[in-house]
């Protein structure tokens, strides 16, 4: 459950709603919904219309037009609690159809609620926990009108007691039949409101508001509106006193990403690359940021999915080469951790959104760690948690599979391990431009025809090519379905070697660095056992050029730049095979683009 | 009458000095050029404005609100692309209601003139003479009926340019949505015209005078031009010393000041002694001039600035915040704001052979002309900067260089 | 009125300067060919681009998609000629276009009266016409192209670019443009041939600098980055973001610097001479009429002249070239032509070699001061 707007104004809400959910259909799109109120109607009349479904937003077909009204909110969903659906997908509604929810967010006690609810004889639809908030308001609404209450009353007994009663992480835009506006409430998820001429907005993101107004408010946690024709009303959980919030002027131009003649985002974000490592590198950082990271005696990184692999090739030159003890750990196994007073933290997300990565921030904050944030949105919710914020200089990024955005993220954190080892990559990587742009010249054609009829693909590296493994199969199977798995090379004799036959390519990435005469033997072991080996190595290197059966090389150049070339080569081959395999490579299945639930 | 008012693109060609500001905030005799415009408007009897922004929004909204302190009603529509100014038009379909005018933001008109436009015959368009049609739209009329325009033609059919003004009535909104995109990809004002035209509905006026402002340097006529109509109206023309025109002087003027021509002089400043101004000028609120400053010709000062000891100024625009404290000559030249100029820094503003003065490749069409310099310049000591110069944002210069052609913004020129 | 650009080709003439780019996107004056060509056709009012990317596409797709105007690009899978590429771009032709080639350089004025006839051809007088497709021209129509003849007829050779009408698709998919110009002229379908104004090709690398002798007529004047008020800087000179001009150096236009270059203390960049991106120049270096392409450096105390340096090239301290008019062979052609010398992608060559009339392939080393004469292939290494 991914993507939520909502629109209050004088022009019709629906097709509003819709261009906006296209513009947050990276955070999910296996179904979406909206629902449009007339909100000059007087109390009691006016129509609720919902229309929900199935699929993606961007196939929406006629029937949205339907819906007619002044009043929207519209949700494009990744599916947690129940599959995939018609009736699964948003908005849900009470018992009378008078409440129209959308949520961002995962209820945690909607089990128990709901059985209460059902005992309390409310009919449920649908398999979210999202459908218990309806119901729930429906049951304080009907508690405040015997409480002899009305209008505006009603509505804030009613909030008051869903913010009371739910747990969990939630951005909630709630319509109700007769209420001229819409109720927008946050916490622990991300929501923005959007303040135009005489209208409002609100989204999980500001690209959907952008179109509209560039005076954006940021909502804090706990905090929530009423979104009336006559303007905002903004208060504070659990005081429920007026709160005052900022409201900034966003100067961003909404331009579009097209691909132009590329196939794929993805194609595109790859040739992006050395202008993303360029600039994320050489930008600048601030004073106070270069100072807290000189004095930092221990660092841990909190991080998932290919963030995760960022923080561990982070690690492993951030030991090698400044003789820091690094930590990477998952976000969401974070809590389990102590973490030492003084320890630097880092988070890494793309998204800045990334809900397992902000609470493992949160965490952290309270433990009195200095905070660091590294990521690729401006104004995103980790920015306003964290003490100081790296931006990764990718730009938007469609693709689902993190290509460009990885590579940035390792540039910063690379500039990390520079600043702190007083400039140690400086100069072989102002060399680095030309290397990528080499990089790029390769042809991964042999290396997918093997691929793409494998079952499983083994990826196995030493040292930081370790992590590189890791991402290079995450890449695999996320486009392909190709079951990969990355592995230290000299933990295949441990277990792995048994699942080693003629039909499961191994990707070894073996450069003239320390680790090369073991990885040398390691890739002669896997091929003792029949496996086809595709070696990424060192430009010129004759011996595995032998040894291997494909044998890539890369780029002459500093054994610094071959890290970060021998990403790009594995990226290459996991998009042409996908290609080849006729995935759709930029929304594989079952994923979406930022995971904002836990 | 409504009137719609285009103000939402940046006007590149004013760049730098529109990086941080609109290019209708630009300031002519001490005020947006904008201001001008609606005021104009306002005396030829319209009361209700509709102002298209987009580009830095905000400054506009901010500075005009709804209206209120010039007396009229200012609602605004906002064009998030720059796509076209029948785009930007369009935009504001929801908020008309009748006949209504059309305004390009970057100009000054004459308030008689409105006046007398605003009763032709909808659809009009609004005309002038031009020496140089070539580079304008250009009508070919059958007395008061249009028959075409043609932009930019290689051979003019007449000397009648298209003014940027317009009457039309919601009809018009219908027309742009019936054009069929060009193959720029936008709708064109002129294709909706040529269909008035081509009904033979379309009628033209002209107008007696047009003020179009599109490079930096016609900021400096329309200055002049402004300031001297400022004071035209109110002392009837003649020159007035500092005494008698109290009603311009909010600040204080010491001893010992010589003034010579007509001054407006904004609350909480100073012109100290020795001080002589020639001509009409007028300086912002909680600005130090001199003492010994030596200001000339139609000069506009902004706010919170400092013209110093030993400083001539002439025929400049100077806008707030910047410092020109010691033995500095600056003539003919637009400066942004928040600039220091160091010690004896100086800018020249005519050529040695007397030609024309071209600034980043484009005529002036002027034999004087300084520099146009944009915000947060920092020079050195006794800088010398070349006429016709152009002079990014943020651009430092150490003591004693030679700055000429054109700098970009963030140049260092350095030891 | 469309225009399809094609920048399908890889322009074998033009190795090694062809080992990661097309002809269209190797650079003169710091901008790619191909921005040439789509400014002069937006410059002649048309706005509807069609271009045909094949050789090398990602990078043009690339560097198309950072244009502000829209471009629609299509793909041509496999380089058959220009027919077929221009097949290719059927689906999204809507009426009368122009056929314009994306690696040669040709000037608005030339396209706008092209654009005004239907069925109509560019042509120009060239000195060595058998390069080209030779056009016999009579009473200012086309009687007929010979592609490349060993002895041609005229001077007057096609430009490549073409006023045509959707009919020409009625052709079988096989022929070839000059057939079907031939066969159009033949069969009452007359052919204008329509002269034109500025119009240059780079047939080999080393012509690349009279190209960029010309394109650097067009660069406008304006100063970034951060430089020294004791370097002296006369002339059409631009100079990018962030480049750093030491004290002393001597820069004296045509000359133009791309972004984050270094340009060391009394160095001289003398005419004709275009300097990429983080280049570096170290400090005594002289160069001039050379390109030197993003990522290269020249070591210090070097003579660079009359050359083109590409991509990621290093030279050491004290490399002297020079030039001269003589014979190089090219695929077993010998071609008399003045330069100094070509330096491929990602090349290196030590400190105190002399570079004499040669042309050094991609990823080549030459690793000890030497005087290299000739052409060495891509790889090549010099001991």
């Amino acid at each position: 459950m991914c993507g939520i707007v909502g629109y209050v104004g004088e022009r019709n809400a629906a097709p509003i709603i819709v261009e906006g959910l296209k513009c947050l259909e990276y955070r999910g799109y296996d179904s979406f919904g909206l629902a449009v109120a007339d909100g000059t109607a007087t109390d009691g009349g006016g129509k609720l219309t919902v229309v929900k479904k199935q699929g993606r937003i961007s196939d929406a077909g006629s029937d949205v037009s339907l819906a007619c009204g002044n009043i929207g909110i519209g949700h494009t969903r990744w599916a947690t609690h129940g599959v995939p659906s018609d009736v699964n997908a948003h908005p849900h509604t009470d018992c009378t159809g008078d409440i129209a929810v959308v949520h961002n967010g995962i209820i945690e006690n909607y089990a128990e609620l709901k059985k209460t609810l059902i005992a309390e004889g409310h009919v449920f639809k649908s398999e979210t926990d999202t459908e218990v908030i309806a119901h729930l308001l429906e049951k304080f609404r009907n508690a405040a009108a015997e409480k002899g209450l009305s209008g505006i009353e009603k509505v804030d007994f009613a909030v008051k007691n869903l913010m009371d009663t739910l747990e969990g992480s939630f951005a909630l835009l709630i319509l109700i039949r007769g209420f001229n506006g819409l109720i927008a409430i946050k916490r622990f998820s991300p929501l923005v409101l959007g303040i135009g001429d005489d209208e409002l907005f609100a989204s999980s993101d500001m690209t959907p508001i952008l179109e509209h107004t560039q005076k954006i408010l940021f909502l804090e946690d706990n905090d929530y509106a009423y979104l009336m024709p006559d303007g905002i009303r903004l208060f504070g959980y659990p005081s429920a006193k007026t709160v005052e919030r900022d409201v900034k002027t966003v100067d961003w131009d909404v331009e579009s990403a097209k691909k132009g003649g590329y196939e794929y985002f993805m194609e595109k974000e790859i040739f992006e690359q050395p202008a993303v490592f360029v600039n994320s590198f050489r930008q600048k950082i601030d004073d106070g940021a270069v100072s807290v990271l000189k004095k930092a005696s221990s660092i841990t990184v909190v991080a998932c999915g290919s963030s995760y692999h960022a923080g561990l090739i982070f690690r492993y030159l951030m030991e090698k080469y400044c003789k820091i003890p690094v930590r990477v750990e998952i976000a969401s196994e974070f809590l389990n951790f102590t973490t030492a007073k003084g320890t630097v933290v880092i988070a890494v997300t793309q998204s800045g959104e990334t809900a397992d990565t902000l609470a493992a921030l949160r965490h952290a904050k309270a433990n009195g760690c200095p905070v660091f944030a590294v990521t690729n949105v401006l104004g995103s919710s980790v920015t306003r948690i964290a003490d100081y914020v790296l931006y990764t200089r990718a730009g938007p990024e469609i693709s689902v599979a993190a290509t460009k955005s990885f590579i940035a993220q390792c540039a910063v954190l690379l500039r990390i391990v520079s600043i702190i080892g007083k400039g140690i990559f400086e100069k072989e990587l102002f060399e680095i431009y030309p290397v990528l742009e080499e990089t790029l010249l390769f042809d991964p054609a042999d290396a997918s025809a093997v691929c793409k009829d494998a079952e499983n693909i083994f990826y196995v590296g030493r040292g930081v090519y370790y992590p590189i493994s890791l991402e290079g199969a995450l890449k695999m199977k996320e486009i392909t379905y190709i079951h990969a798995e990355g592995c230290a090379a000299g933990e295949l004799k441990h277990g792995p070697f048994s699942l080693l036959t003629p039909k499961t390519p191994v990707v070894a990435v073996c450069t003239k660095d320390d680790a090369y005469p073991v990885m040398i033997s390691n890739i002669k072991e896997m091929k003792a056992r029949g496996a086809p080996v595709i070696a990424i190595g060192s430009g010129g290197d004759a011996d595995l050029k032998e040894i291997a059966d494909i044998f890539i090389p890369l780029p002459r150049s500093k054994n610094i730049c071959e890290v970060i070339s021998a990403t790009i080569i594995l990226q290459m081959i996991a998009y042409n095979t996908a290609v080849l395999l006729g995935r759709d490579v930029d929304k594989p299945r079952n994923l979406a683009k930022s995971v904002t639930v836990i | 009458m409504e009137c719609v008012i285009l103000a939402a693109g940046e006007g590149k060609r004013m760049r730098p000095l529109t990086a941080s500001r609109p290019k209708v905030m630009l300031p002519v005799a001490g005020r947006p050029m904008l201001e001008h415009l609606i005021v104009s408007a306002r005396d030829a009897g319209i009361k209700d404005f509709i102002l298209v922004v987009g580009y830095k929004e905000q400054d506009i909204r901010d500075y005009f609100k709804d209206g209120d302190r010039f007396g009229v009603k200012i609602r605004y529509a906002v064009q998030r692309k720059q796509s076209g100014t029948a785009n930007a038009l369009l935009c504001t379909e929801n908020l008309l209601k009748g006949p209504f005018m059309l305004l390009n933001g970057d100009m000054i008109l004459d308030s008689d003139d409105i006046l007398a436009f605003s009763k032709s015959s909808v659809p009009c368009v609004g005309t002038v003479e031009s020496s140089h049609p070539q580079d304008f739209g250009v009508l070919d009329v059958d007395g008061a009926k249009v028959l075409s325009i043609v932009e930019k033609p290689k051979e003019p059919k007449s000397n009648l340019v298209n003014a940027g003004i317009y009457l039309f009535d919601t009809g018009i909104f219908a027309i742009l949505k019936s054009l069929s995109l060009s193959e720029r990809g936008e709708y064109e004002l002129p294709d909706a015209l040529m269909q008035y035209a081509e009904k033979g509905m379309l009628s033209h006026f002209t107008l007696s005078s047009w003020f179009d402002i599109g490079e930096p340097w016609n900021l400096l006529d329309a200055n002049e031009k402004m300031t001297k109509a400022i004071f035209a109206k109110t002392a009837g023309g003649d020159g007035v010393t500092s005494a008698s025109a109290s009603d311009f002087i909010k600040g204080t003027i010491e001893d010992g000041v010589y003034i010579h021509g007509n001054v407006i002089l904004g609350e909480g400043s100073v012109i100290k002694s020795g001080t002589y101004i020639e001509g009409d000028c007028i300086i912002g609120k909680d600005c130090d001039i001199g003492p010994h400053a030596y200001i000339r010709g139609c000069t506009s000062v902004g706010d919170n600035c400092h013209i110093g000891h030993s400083v001539e100024i002439k025929n400049s625009i100077v806008m707030k915040g910047t410092k020109i404290p010691h033995f500095n000559y600056v003539g003919d030249s637009v400066i942004g704001s928040g600039c220091n100029f160091g010690a004896g820094t100086k800018v020249a503003n005519l050529r040695h052979d007397r030609r024309d003065i071209r600034c980043d490749g484009r005529d002036t069409k002027r034999r004087k002309f300084g520099a146009v310099i944009g915000d947060d310049v920092q020079f050195g000591i006794n800088c010398s900067v070349n006429a016709g110069s152009w002079i990014g944002s943020r651009v430092k210069a150490a003591p004693n260089s030679y700055l000429s052609g054109k700098i970009n913004d963030d140049t260092v020129l350095g030891r | 009125m469309q225009a399809v650009i094609l920048a399908g080709g890889e322009g074998q003439r033009v190795r090694p300067l062809t080992h990661s780019q097309p002809k269209v996107m190797i650079p003169v004056a710091n901008r790619p060919i191909l921005d040439y060509v789509i400014e002069s056709v937006e410059k002649c009012g048309i706005n509807d681009i069609i271009v045909v990317a094949g050789y090398r596409k990602e990078q043009v797709i690339r560097y198309l998609n950072d244009l502000d105007t829209g471009v629609s690009v299509v793909v041509q899978k496999k380089q058959l000629g220009v027919f077929d590429a221009l097949r290719c771009a059927k689906d999204l032709i809507k009426g009368d276009f122009l056929l314009i080639p994306g690696d040669n350089y040709i000037d608005s004025e030339s396209l706008s009266r092209l654009k005004a006839e239907r069925n109509a051809m560019l042509t120009a007088e060239h000195p060595y016409p058998s390069n080209y497709g030779v056009v016999s021209v009579s009473g200012g129509m086309v009687k007929g192209i010979s592609e490349k003849p060993a002895l041609a007829e005229s001077m007057t050779v096609s430009t490549g670019c073409f006023s045509l009408t959707p009919d020409i698709f009625n052709y079988p998919a096989t022929c070839m443009i000059p057939d079907i110009i031939t066969d159009m002229a033949k069969n009452g379908r007359p052919i204008r041939a329509v002269p034109a104004n500025r119009w240059h090709d780079a047939i080999y690398a080393w012509d690349l600098l009279k190209m960029n002798r010309m394109a650097l007529e067009m660069v406008k004047p304006s100063i970034s980055g951060n430089v020294s008020k004791s370097a002296s800087i006369t002339g059409h000179v631009s100079i990018g973001i962030g480049t750093v001009i030491s004290p002393y150096a001597v820069v004296s236009g045509d000359v133009v610097i791309g972004e984050n270059s270094y340009i060391g203390p009394h160095t001289c960049i003398m005419p004709g001479t275009s300097i990429g991106s983080r280049v570096r120049v170290e400090p005594f270096t002289y160069v001039e009429n050379s390109i030197l392409m993003d990522d290269s450096s020249v070591g210090s105390h070097c003579r660079i002249t009359d050359s083109v340096i590409a991509k990621g090239a290093k030279l050491g301290s004290n490399v002297a070239v020079e030039p001269s008019y003589s014979a190089v062979e090219v695929d077993g052609h010998f071609f008399k032509a003045f330069f100094g010398s070509v330096v491929g992608d990602n090349s290196t060559v030590a400190p105190f070699t002399v570079l004499k009339h040669c042309v050094i392939g991609n990823s080549s080393a030459v690793e000890n001061g030497r005087i290299i004469e000739g052409f060495l292939p891509d790889g090549s290494i010099v001991k």
